[in-house]
C-alpha cells in the first residue's frame, strides 16, 4: 500500500489526522469529561496509527475513526457505566409516548461539573441526559452528517434499526428541548396547531 | 399509507434517505396530516438545532501536538490544524 513509512505518515497525516477537531467534539459528547475526552482521541488516533493499513483509501476516513472513537469508548469507559434498559430499537412508539418514558434518560452517567464549565449550554445539557446509544445516532447523524450507511458502519447495525434509533432519539431531545426550540425559532407554536 | 409507516420514515425523509418514490409519498402525507406534521417540524426543529446551534470546540494544542508526536513523528504545524 504504501512504499514505505513516510509515505504512510504523509497520508495519515492529511487522511486522519485532520478530523482530530471532529473526533475530539465527538468525544466530549460521549464522556462529558475533558480528561476522558482527550485520553478517548489519543487512544483512538494510536490505534488507528497502528492499524491504518486497514483503512481502505477512498472510503471516508473521519468514519473509519469514528468506529474506532465508539469501540474504544465502549470497551474503556463504558464497562463501569449503567448498560441501556432493554429497547427494541425496531420499534416504532406513538411521539406523545415515547417523550413521556424515562427508561431512555442516562442520569447515572452525567458529570454536573462539567455542565457547569464548557457545556453549560441548553442543547449539550439535553444530549449529555440520553443514554449513550441516542447520543451517538444524534452526534453521527445530526451533528456530523455521516450518511445512514455510514452510521449503520460505525455502530454495527442494520439501517432499520438507525433509523428507529435517530427518530427516537430526535423525539427525547424534542422532550427536553421544546421550550427552547420554541423560543430559538427551531419550533413554532402554530405547527402545534 | 398510513400514519405508523409514515411515522417510521420521518427520520430518514429529513435526512434525504429516501427513494424519490417513498419520498414523495411521505409529502404528500405530510401535507394532509397535522399529527404527523407535528412529529416532523419536532425532528427537523432538533436536527437543525444540532447541526446549526451547537458549539464546536477546538482540540487543545498539547493534544494536537502529543498525538502527532507519537503518530507521524512530528509536532510541526500542519494540516490538522487547519481543520474548520
Amino acid at each position: 500500500m504504501w512504499k514505505n513509512i513516510d509515505e504512510k505518515k504523509e497520508a495519515f497525516e492529511s487522511e486522519a489526522l485532520v478530523h482530530m477537531d471532529t473526533l475530539y467534539n465527538g468525544a466530549l459528547k460521549l464522556t462529558y469529561n475533558e480528561e476522558d475526552a482527550k485520553d478517548l482521541v489519543q487512544e483512538t488516533y494510536f490505534k488507528a496509527f497502528r492499524f491504518f493499513d486497514q483503512f481502505e483509501p477512498g472510503t471516508s476516513c473521519k468514519a473509519w475513526l469514528f468506529k474506532i472513537l465508539k469501540n474504544t469508548f465502549i470497551n474503556k469507559y463504558r464497562k463501569k457505566a449503567k448498560q441501556p434498559e432493554h429497547v427494541d430499537y425496531n420499534t416504532v412508539e406513538p411521539f406523545v409516548e415515547i417523550i413521556k418514558d424515562k427508561q431512555y434518560f442516562d442520569s447515572d452517567s452525567l458529570d454536573d461539573s462539567i455542565l457547569n464549565n464548557y457545556l453549560s449550554d441548553e442543547i449539550n445539557e439535553a444530549l449529555s441526559k440520553l443514554s449513550y446509544e441516542f447520543r451517538m445516532i444524534l452526534i453521527l447523524s445530526d451533528i456530523e452528517g455521516f450518511s445512514y450507511k455510514e452510521i449503520a458502519d460505525i455502530m454495527d447495525c442494520p439501517i432499520g434499526t438507525i433509523r428507529s434509533r435517530l427518530s427516537r432519539a430526535r423525539k427525547l431531545m424534542f422532550k427536553l428541548l421544546s421550550k427552547y426550540a420554541k423560543q430559538e425559532g427551531y419550533y413554532r407554536e402554530e405547527d402545534e396547531e | 399509507m398510513n400514519c405508523k409507516i409514515v411515522s417510521e420514515f420521518i427520520a430518514p425523509y429529513i435526512n434525504l434517505e429516501l427513494s424519490d418514490e417513498t419520498h414523495a409519498q411521505i409529502n404528500t402525507h405530510l401535507e394532509k396530516c397535522p399529527n404527523c406534521k407535528i412529529e416532523y417540524q419536532a425532528q427537523l426543529g432538533i436536527c437543525r438545532l444540532l447541526s446549526e446551534k451547537l458549539e464546536r470546540l477546538e482540540a487543545h494544542q498539547g493534544l494536537k501536538e502529543q498525538i502527532m508526536k507519537k503518530t507521524i513523528g512530528s509536532n510541526k504545524r500542519s494540516l490538522c490544524f487547519s481543520e474548520k
